[in-house]
């Protein structure tokens, strides 16, 4: 049915991207998206970190350019894993499965792509050469 | 920077609510989500409501109701029987709306047609098989949509 997620956050750790043994690129990590307290910022536990999984095309673009503390938006959907843990018992783990990723913030170079999504890769965005 | 989360949701509970009444007259519903893949299969996810969403969650959701659910999603951590701290990963609703035709229990709303209400799917398969659940339940709306066609 529909499940769909929007996060902006900045990512704890730099993306671990790897490949299945079929060849499949996947990247995982982690936003911290802080939470909008009437109370202020500072108090409490008021930021949440969510696990990303992207595949393919999008996972090399999340590998490639994504690095840790960057700010970044996420479409995708929850997904609900269930595994063994070290003591034998079922787990369950929560991860965004990404569909795009859009990077925030400044660019460093001249290349990143602005925007990315799993069907049509690398979109890049050059506002800076719109001639107007 | 401020941060943005933002979850919709469209599933069936696996259960009837769970509601709690707070100290200060606040209400708590919770309920597991169900919501099948595109594919197979199916994520059970956790909702937990407050306030007078809670209290609409109390009174009229029951399960294998088709619902909607907006919040955000939330990470808490708690220590379990063994002292070992756990992590779960909750959506927060802050809008749930019922999705399914109007009954007799259910409030009716603005547009609903009343008289809909045996047709509504609510002898659905209980076992927690997902394949057999979605086959049950897009005949049930399949059974709704033709019923309302005009002609």
């Amino acid at each position: 049915m529909y499940n769909k997620v929007f996060l902006i956050g900045n990512l704890t750790r730099d993306p671990e991207l790897r490949y299945t043994s079929a060849g499949i690129a996947v990247a995982h990590f982690a936003l911290a998206v802080n939470r909008i307290s009437r109370k202020g910022a500072g108090e409490g536990n008021d930021v949440d970190f969510i696990n990303i999984v992207a595949w393919r095309r999008l996972a090399e673009i999340c590998g490639e350019y994504l690095k840790k503390g960057k700010p970044v938006a996420i479409e995708g959907r929850l997904q609900i894993r269930t595994f063994d843990g070290r003591d034998g018992q079922k787990r369950t783990m929560a991860e965004v499965v990404a569909d795009s990723m859009q990077m925030l913030g400044k660019r460093e170079g001249g290349t990143a792509p602005g925007t990315a999504t799993e069907a049509a890769p690398s979109v890049a965005e050059d506002s800076e050469e719109v001639p107007f | 920077m401020a941060g943005f989360n933002r979850i919709t949701l469209i599933g069936r509970p696996m259960t009837d609510p769970e509601s709690r009444s707070m100290n200060d007259g606040s209400v708590m519903s919770k309920f597991r989500l169900s919501v099948s893949r595109p594919q197979s299969g199916a994520d059970l996810i956790d909702i937990v409501v407050w306030g007078k969403a809670a209290e609409i969650c109390r009174d009229y959701l029951k399960k294998n109701n088709l619902v909607l659910v907006e919040g955000r999603i939330q990470n808490r951590s708690f220590d379990d029987q063994s002292g070992q701290r756990r992590w779960v990963t909750e959506v927060v609703a802050n809008a749930v709306t019922l999705m399914d035709k109007a009954t007799r229990s259910q409030p009716s709303t603005a547009g609903q047609p009343v008289e809909m209400a045996e047709s509504a799917p609510t002898n659905l398969s209980e076992e927690p098989e997902p394949m057999s659940l979605d086959g049950a339940r897009d005949k049930a709306e399949d059974a709704d949509l033709i019923n309302e066609l005009p002609f």
